[in-house]
């Protein structure tokens, strides 16, 4: 083990990898909110040229890739690995995009934590001595998500306030051994956690004990508390899932006051999405589009990120099956 | 060698990154700003909130997983000491109550509305003369051509977003369910796509429908 | 030409808030789908009971448009059937009645999505 293990779940890596470049890809909606202006591509509508909402998708997983790799001056040989994953069915839209990425590509499903689970996977490749540099990727997109999961996006339904939006979006991060950059410092992978939430429109309240479970294991294994970070952020619990999360922090002990979600913060509340954004592109552009620059403009000095994921399938939630959650953490720190 | 090579590339790289990365950081949104402390304001006061509900903090972990517990073992893998009971308890406290008074009359006016067509229709069907059962159906005809042209112009889910059942129930809504799967569908072919999907909502509308038909045909049959 | 326009809009507007009570108050596993399905399944019942008729006199389209009157419609062409018909008008009497509905859903249903693309 050489000692790169910590507590139950983390693991502190010991050259910590660095992020040299990051991109991202939005839709319109996305670059409507706070956030408006911090993506490097903005698409002019959802389909951006495309056929199939299928196919923009992959076109976003490939642009930011690409854009990646290029704002770090490299080209593709350069890379090793290519981590990346998306909400449809069999990866799709990842792996439609690696077609025209000439990288090994690892598929990863970890719903909505991909974004997290992709980095963590990157940072533990990098700091194994597997591989120098590694893309981490992640998107999705709203109208391939709401005809997969829900309702056709033309049926006249009504969301509960409960639900999240689908964000479409698309963030790559590119991970070296050296470089200029925020480092990845440790990386805690969660277990699955279901506590019996069926709703599929009250993802946030699925995925709060998850998250939970994932940080309390995160600072118990490094021992230490909340304030240890600048800002503890999550994926996508939106309002709802937020609120929940504090209180089962509050419950096992640790207040949490330094802490945000990217769902939360990707639109307005006069966007009429509800409890906020959701999909693996919420976190994917948040962190990339947002909270990296932050931490490199040293306006932020230690960041937690937690991926959170809501693990079901259409199937599943037909059949009436609660719903399993995930969630991933990765600690960032600003370059010294 | 090509370590040494690697390294010093990578030093120039670095070099370089350092003034990408300050490109990229030229805009700061103050929106966002606004956004984040908002959700800190709000985080302090729901500490608060519980704050003056609970005492102290390690009261109310003991009463969740027993005084054995260490701190922080709120969940163990296996076996959850936070059971789906008590955590349905703590979720249903957070979950934001549907508007209810506000979706029911959004419903009723335009519910409403929506039927006030349909009779302003069927009166003018019924002035030239078609009344009684072919007055119904062609009425229905109409409202069909209304509720599916209205879904093909992308109007009907923005007025459904608002009016929930009240645009559901009327049979413009049924028109809404047959074209809204299929028109988004039409990408995976006309018989996989179109065709069938056609029936997602419909079909069982149909289903039980017309053997609510059958049954009532048949009691009738029996006991004339 | 404005004949029996509050009362449709009034009997239209409290089952709109029925379906929308039934949806709102109960587990997240009722449906749009199912609130249809109830509703005609509930029509064809009460027209076979005989209790719509009334509401289709008072009300007009308030009580024919919403999908109840769909179901309505069935139960009211199936027994007709059967009285014309017997046997064979239990399983001809309500697609019958209901064909001209069916047809123009099937038809603009098709039209409509061949024509227009979503939004989204």
């Amino acid at each position: 083990m050489q000692g790169k293990r910590i507590g139950k779940q983390t693991v502190a890596f010991a050259s910590p990898p660095t992020i040299i470049a990051a991109a991202t890809v939005v839709g319109p909606m996305e670059n409507k909110g706070p956030l408006s202006g911090k993506f490097d591509r903005v698409m002019p509508d959802s389909l951006d040229g495309e056929q199939t909402w299928e196919k923009t998708e992959s076109k976003m997983i490939k642009d930011a890739v690409k854009q990646a790799i290029a704002a770090a001056k490299l080209t593709e040989a350069d890379i090793d690995f290519l981590l990346a994953g998306d909400l449809l069915n069999q990866l799709s839209a990842s792996n439609y995009a690696a077609r025209d990425i000439p990288i090994p590509l690892i598929g990863l499903f970890g719903a909505c934590s991909t974004m997290a689970l992709s980095m963590a996977v990157g940072s533990m490749l990098i700091d194994g001595g597997f591989a120098n540099r590694v893309v981490a990727a992640a998107s999705s997109h709203h109208n391939t998500a709401e005809r997969q999961y829900r309702y056709p996006t033309e049926l006249g339904t009504q969301r509960p306030m409960s639900a999240q939006w689908t964000v479409t979006g698309a963030g790559a991060t590119l991970l070296a051994q050296t470089g200029y950059g925020v480092k990845v410092t440790h990386a805690t992978l969660g277990k699955v956690i279901d506590l019996g939430e069926s709703d599929a429109a009250n993802m946030g309240a699925a995925m709060a004990p998850a998250i939970a479970d994932t940080l309390i294991c995160h600072l118990r294994d490094l021992g230490i508390g909340p304030d240890a970070y600048d800002l503890i952020i999550t994926g996508d619990l939106g309002k709802v899932g937020m609120a929940i999360t504090k209180d089962l922090m509050y419950r096992a002990g640790y207040a949490l006051v330094n802490y945000s979600d990217c769902g939360v913060l990707i639109y307005d509340p006069s966007q009429d999405t509800h409890a906020g954004g959701s999909g693996c592109g919420c976190s994917a552009v948040v962190m990339n589009g947002h909270i990296l620059k932050e931490l490199m403009a040293g306006r932020l000095n230690k960041v937690l990120f937690i991926g959170s994921g809501a693990l079901l399938s259409p199937t599943s939630s037909q059949q009436g099956e609660s719903i399993p959650s995930v969630g991933h953490a990765v600690a960032l720190q600003r370059p010294s | 060698m090509d370590e040494k090579r690697d390294s010093i590339e990578s030093a120039a790289r670095d070099a370089q990154q350092l003034s990408s990365w300050a490109e990229a950081d030229s805009g700061v949104g103050l929106g966002q700003q606004k956004v984040m402390q908002l959700s800190l304001q709000d985080n302090q006061k729901q500490q608060q909130k519980k704050q003056a509900k609970l005492p102290e903090p390690l009261q109310s972990l003991v009463d969740l997983v027993g005084p054995d517990q260490p701190k922080g073992q709120l969940i163990s893998p296996g076996e959850p000491k936070l059971t789906p009971q008590m955590y349905k308890q703590i979720a249903d406290e957070y979950k934001p109550k549907p508007t209810l008074l506000k979706n029911c009359i959004w419903a009723f006016v335009v519910g409403g509305l929506i039927c006030v067509i349909g009779q302003i229709v069927s009166n003018i069907l019924a002035h030239y003369g078609l009344d009684g059962n072919d007055g119904a159906s062609l009425t229905s005809v109409v409202m069909i051509f209304l509720g599916a042209l209205l879904t093909g112009l992308g109007v009907y889910d923005e007025i459904g977003k608002r009016a929930g059942a009240g645009s559901i129930i009327p049979i413009t809504g049924f028109a809404n369910s047959m074209v809204a799967p299929a028109m988004e569908f039409k990408r995976e072919g006309f018989v996989f796509g179109v065709g069938a999907k056609l029936f997602t909502i419909a079909g069982p509308v149909l289903v039980y429908g017309i053997t609510a038909s059958f049954i009532i045909g048949l009691i009738k049959f029996i006991v004339r | 030409m404005f004949n029996m326009i509050i009362p449709a809009f009034l009997v239209g507007g409290v089952l709109c808030v029925i379906g929308q009570l039934l949806m709102d108050l109960t587990k997240p596993a009722i449906t749009p789908a199912h609130v249809l399905v109830t509703y005609v399944t509930a029509g064809a019942i009460l027209g076979g009971l005989g209790w719509y008729k009334p509401l289709v006199q008072i009300a007009g389209a308030g009580a024919t448009v919403p999908l109840t009157g769909f179901g309505y419609a069935l139960a009211k062409g199936v027994m007709e059937g059967v009285t014309k018909n017997g046997l064979v008008g239990v399983f001809t009497g309500g697609v019958q009645a209901a064909a001209a509905g069916i047809t123009a859903a099937v038809v603009f249903g098709y039209l409509a999505a061949a024509l227009f693309n979503p939004k989204g």
